[in-house]
Parts: structure tokens; C-alpha cells; sequence
């Protein structure tokens, strides 16, 4: 195919298109032009970047989570209870994972049914099916920004229904998808689908409607240290930049260590803007989302509750514009309306309770993991650098073939999957194995003396089976194991 | 590059203890198991074939034959093992798999039956280890270096 990182060309990009929107009936509906006069109609304080420019100048930490029910009647009901039961400031809709594999037949099934049973049969909204008139039927029954959220390969189809529909922000971006999204699918196809996603944004931006794309990197799910996810998170961030957009959401994945997060959350902010400026994109405004990313959730709705409260202090402490929170559902089911709004009510009262407040972590331990991550994103990214003699989407798919960009726990076979984390006697991920990435000695010997602590306190080395034991333990309440 | 030099413990001239194909069975995406196995078993000296996930069985056996595997280790997480499983024993021996060990592992509990009636449906069909859920991943290891030493 011979995927490069250069902004997709106006002949290109409306070719693609017919392509796309002839895939299923509804995107016949998808009329770009009457989209942009649609969003200039709406409220300034439904579109996503503005609030989230509002939310940066105050200093707010605003609150999200995905929802999705089957058919329009029900996911209406839902946000419009997470709004004004549970006040939500933000609001999302997460696809079904039938229409993120393009089985829109197979989803219409799925309303049918839940239109004939009362229940919610799919895992989330089938954005596809309900199309663009649909679709703004859900945004205008809110008064807030909503933002899609979901993984999928090829969402090209959902987003331009999403977009034209009145959606202001994405959560969905190629490399997280690729990681956990995809079984055999190669990471150029996934690349290239996303680069006519993000060439759409720019397409909104360029024509006066700001959106937001979120740039996730990897999910750590506690077995990657938070450099891992930023280097990838930052390739893809200037190969989305190339395609226009002007709003860039860096997510960055908390595992719970707070000196830790905070440390390497400022240092993603950081790093974002000086590799943004160095190419050249300078307006491309970016905010920070945080979400507590662990590999499982307690189950129990009390100990569910507890975790959801770290999350909020976590990203408020990292000055996220947005916190992503899990609900008290998140490790059992799809959760009910009353389940969402009481895990928004929680989640803006742990917010609300600590932010007038001034709270500031030793500057010591922040600074050093501030320094670990930075020079471990650095010597990834540079590779990555090189490895593309210029170009970012070349880059990126030689990284991943050669485990420069890799992830401990991908699904898909062109993953290397030699590097792995665990936590340490803190419960900070640091690496066990390094696999190929380009570490220098000095950073591999501060994460071997990390581990070799926690192996102290435990009166033995660490292995996969304490890997796997801290896993499980999430479901208990604890982050480390205590299993001899 | 292993922190702690860990890696002497797998001698680079040594001769692989064996190799295994490894995989997630049917429509099941779940792999934090059966990538920290394989961590452990490349570890312990075995030489892994990973074939990711969504794996069928058809994909199992032609890579078992082309890497003459000694096992296929097999996790499922989605609750479908049964239904994606049957029949694997059989097309192993019709395609001279006969000698080749069948392990299981994941989230293979039925609802409404007890462990013991569980791992005997499985044996049943053929596996040769079938593990609950929490298993250390040490004692499947153990057990594979057992077993590929009669």
C-alpha cells in the first residue's frame, strides 16, 4: 500500500468517501456541507473543545464514561438521566461492538429485538443503524458536548455518521485499536483507515467547527509503564496533526501509583506540545485526559465505588481537563441509567470535595518519574524518528515490526510482544522485560533496582505468576498481591 | 534485555526444552493469560508459536504440523471453550497429531456443574490438562516439562 504521513489530497479524500458512505443506507444521509451548518447551529456549550477550553482557563476536571443501550428510545433515556440525574458535565456514546465490525445487519437484529423485548440487547448504540437523523436526536435531547467512544479498525462509517450527527470529539484512534481491536488486520490497513478519520476532523476544523480527537497510545492494563503508552500515543499524535485537526485530547493511562501518574502525565503534556512545535504544528491546541486503565474491576459495587474515587483524584491531581471514569458496573455488565448517574454524582462529588484545594506531591519522587518517563518517550519516539528517515507513518509500522513500539498484551500477531511490566513495592508498572526497546543502561538498571525492592519484600523473585496475581487482586480491592 | 540478568537461566545453547503453539480459542479476544504463559514459557526455555487470537482449530493443527509442536496449549476466556474445543482431539489424530499434547485453561466453569465433573468432560474430549481458573502459571509449566519428558 505504501502508507506515508502526508495529508490526504482533496481528490483522495472524496474518493474514499463515496466508498464509505455507500457501505450501509444511512450514509447516503451524511451531506458534509449541511453537517458544518448543523454544528454551527448548536449551542457554543455543546461543542466539546470549546467547553474544554473553558474547562482549561478554570481549572475544571471534567467527568465522562462510555454508555450505550440498543435502540434511540433507550440510549435517550440513558444520557438524558446521566445529565440530569447525575449532572453530568460530559457525555459519551460507545458503539456496539457489532457495527464495529461493519455487522449492521446483525445489529438491526439486535433493535429489533430490544424494541420487542423492552431490554438492551447489544453491548452499546448502533450509530450506524439510527444514521445521521437519529443521531441528532440524541444530541439535541442533551444540552452538553458528546463525544464518541469506542475501538474499532475501520470506523470510518461511524464516524462520519457520528460527525455529521452532531458529535464534537472521538475516542476511538488507530494504534489503540490496533493493539486491542484487531485479530489479524495488519497495522498499515488500521493506519491508513484512521488517517481518513482524522482527515475528516480536519475537514470540520478547516471549515470553522472545532473537534477533538483523543490519542491514546496503549492500554497498560498495570503491565506497562506509562512511557510505552505515551510513545505511542505521540507518533500517532503528529501523524493525526498532518491531516489537519487542530484539538488533540493526549490520554494518558493511570495505573494508580499517584506520584507516578502525576509525574508522567505532566511529562506527556510536556513532550506533546515541544514535538507538535518541532513539526511544525503549532496551532493544534491539545488537553489532557485521564483514565485509570487497569486490567480488570472489582465487581462488588463498594469496592467499585472506592476505585472510581482514586480515578477522579488521580486525574485531578494530573490537571486533567477530562477524567474518564469506569461506573460501579464496570466489572460485571453494561450499567443501567441509575448505575450511571450515581457513578457521575460520586465521581463530580470526589471532584468538588478537593477542588478548591492545593495539594502537592513530594516534588522529589514527582520529579524523577517526570525524568524516567520523559527520557524513555524520548529514545522511543527518536527511534521511531529514524526508523522512518522523516516519514512518521513509516516509522510507526517498522516499530511495530520491530518491537520499538510494542505492547505486552496485544491481540494481533504484529505485535512483538516482548516487553512486559510489573508493578513495583509501590505499586508503580515498571519494565521486567524491555524486549527491543532502545533503553540505554541506566534506565534499565532504575527499573531492575525497582523490582528487585519489590522481590525483597517478598521474600522471592518476581514472576509471572505475581504478574497474574495482581491481576486478580484488583477484584479484591488492592493493587498488589500479598500471596506468598 | 532483562533486567537483573535473569535471562542465564535459559543457557542460549541449550536446546529448547520443546515447542508449543499457543493461542485463544473461537471468538474469544481475551489474552492478558495466555501472553503472560507465554512470557513464562519462552522463559523456561520452550520455544512459543503464538497464533494470537480468534484462533480456530484448523489454525492450531496446521501450525502444530508445520512447527512439529509438542503441544497445544489453549486459553479461553469468552465461555465458549466447549463449544469451539469439540472435536480438536479428532482432527489432531486424523492429521497425525496423535502424540501431540492438548492443554486448556481460562474461564472454562459451566454454570451449575462442580470443577471435578467439569475437567473429566474435558479429559473427555481429549485434552490431556484441562486448569481452572487462577492457576499459577509455574505448575502448567511444571506440568508441560512432566509430561514431554515420558
Amino acid at each position: 500500500m505504501g502508507i506515508k504521513s502526508m495529508k490526504l489530497t482533496d481528490t483522495e479524500f472524496r474518493q474514499e468517501r463515496e466508498k464509505v458512505l455507500a457501505e450501509w443506507p444511512t450514509g447516503k444521509e451524511v451531506d458534509i456541507d449541511e453537517a458544518i451548518e448543523f454544528h454551527k447551529s448548536l449551542p457554543a456549550t455543546k461543542n466539546w473543545p470549546r467547553r474544554l477550553r473553558a474547562a482549561k482557563e478554570s481549572g475544571e476536571t471534567l467527568l465522562v464514561t462510555g454508555m450505550g443501550h440498543s435502540t434511540l428510545e433507550q440510549q435517550i433515556e440513558l444520557i438524558r438521566y446521566a445529565q440530569d440525574v447525575g449532572h453530568a458535565d460530559l457525555l459519551a456514546t460507545s458503539v456496539d461492538s457489532l457495527t464495529r465490525i461493519h455487522n449492521y445487519a446483525g445489529a438491526q437484529r439486535g433493535i429489533d429485538e430490544s424494541l420487542k423485548s423492552g431490554q438492551s440487547v447489544l453491548n452499546g448504540f448502533p450509530i450506524v443503524n439510527y444514521g445521521v437523523s437519529g443521531t441528532r436526536k440524541l444530541i439535541q435531547s442533551v444540552d452538553v458536548p458528546v463525544q464518541m467512544r469506542f475501538g474499532a479498525s475501520d470506523p470510518r462509517l461511524i464516524e462520519e455518521i457520528a460527525f455529521a450527527g452532531g458529535h464534537s470529539a472521538n475516542g476511538a484512534d488507530a494504534l489503540h485499536s490496533f493493539w486491542n481491536y484487531t485479530g489479524k488486520l495488519s497495522p498499515e490497513t488500521v493506519l491508513r483507515n484512521f488517517q481518513y478519520v482524522y482527515r475528516l476532523y480536519g475537514y470540520y476544523e478547516e471549515r470553522g467547527v472545532p473537534t477533538s480527537v483523543a490519542i491514546q497510545g496503549l492500554y497498560p492494563s498495570g503491565s506497562a509503564p506509562p512511557s510505552l503508552s505515551m510513545a505511542a500515543a505521540l507518533t500517532e499524535v503528529l501523524i493525526a496533526a498532518e491531516q489537519g485537526l487542530k484539538h488533540i485530547a493526549l490520554v494518558f493511562h493511570g495505573q494508580g501509583n499517584m506520584v507516578q501518574d502525576v509525574g508522567a502525565a505532566r511529562t506527556l503534556v510536556n513532550l506533546g506540545r515541544e514535538y507538535l512545535d518541532r513539526f511544525g504544528y503549532k496551532d493544534v491546541e491539545t488537553s489532557l485526559e485521564f483514565s485509570l486503565s487497569l486490567p480488570r474491576f472489582p465487581a462488588e459495587p463498594p469496592l467499585a465505588f472506592a476505585m472510581m474515587c482514586l480515578n477522579c483524584l488521580d486525574a485531578w491531581l494530573c490537571r486533567a481537563q477530562v477524567c474518564v471514569f469506569r461506573t460501579t458496573a464496570e466489572g460485571k455488565m453494561i450499567c443501567s441509567k441509575e448505575e450511571l448517574a450515581e457513578s457521575y454524582q460520586c465521581s463530580k462529588t470526589i471532584i468538588n470535595l478537593v477542588k478548591d484545594q492545593k495539594v502537592e506531591l513530594d516534588s522529589r519522587a514527582l520529579g524523577v518519574e517526570a525524568h524516567m518517563a520523559e527520557i524513555e518517550t524520548r529514545a522511543i519516539l527518536e527511534r521511531v524518528l529514524d526508523l522512518g528517515e522523516g516519514d512518521l507513518a513509516i516509522g510507526t509500522l517498522s516499530a511495530i515490526g520491530s518491537g520499538v513500539l510494542d505492547n505486552p498484551f496485544g491481540t494481533n500477531p504484529y505485535v512483538a510482544g516482548k516487553v512486559l511490566g510489573a508493578r513495583d513495592s509501590e505499586g508503580a508498572v515498571r519494565y521486567m522485560e524491555c524486549g527491543n526497546l532502545p533503553f540505554t543502561d541506566d534506565i534499565i538498571e532504575f527499573h531492575r533496582e525497582k523490582i528487585a525492592l519489590r522481590a525483597k519484600k517478598l521474600g522471592h523473585d518476581l514472576d509471572y505468576d505475581t504478574i497474574a496475581d495482581d491481576i486478580s487482586a484488583i477484584s479484591a480491592g488492592f493493587f498488589l498481591s500479598h500471596k506468598p | 534485555m532483562v533486567p537483573g540478568g535473569e535471562d542465564k537461566i535459559m543457557d542460549v545453547n541449550q536446546m529448547p526444552k520443546g515447542t508449543v503453539v499457543t493461542g485463544v480459542i473461537g471468538d474469544d479476544v481475551h489474552v492478558i493469560g495466555i501472553r503472560l504463559l507465554e512470557h513464562a514459557l519462552e522463559r523456561a526455555g520452550f520455544k512459543v508459536v503464538r497464533l494470537g487470537v480468534q484462533v480456530s482449530q484448523e489454525e492450531f493443527v496446521n501450525a502444530a504440523i508445520e512447527t512439529k509442536a509438542d503441544a497445544i496449549l489453549i486459553s479461553s476466556l469468552g465461555g465458549h471453550a466447549k463449544v469451539f474445543a469439540a472435536g480438536l482431539k479428532d482432527k489432531c489424530t486424523e492429521s497425525g497429531l496423535a502424540g501431540v499434547r492438548l492443554y486448556l485453561g481460562g474461564q472454562l466453569l459451566i454454570r451449575g456443574m462442580g470443577w471435578e465433573d467439569i475437567e473429566k468432560m474435558y479429559k473427555g474430549m481429549g485434552f490431556d490438562r484441562v486448569y481452572p481458573p487462577e492457576t499459577k502459571l509455574s505448575k502448567a509449566i511444571l506440568d508441560l516439562r512432566t509430561d514431554l519428558q515420558r
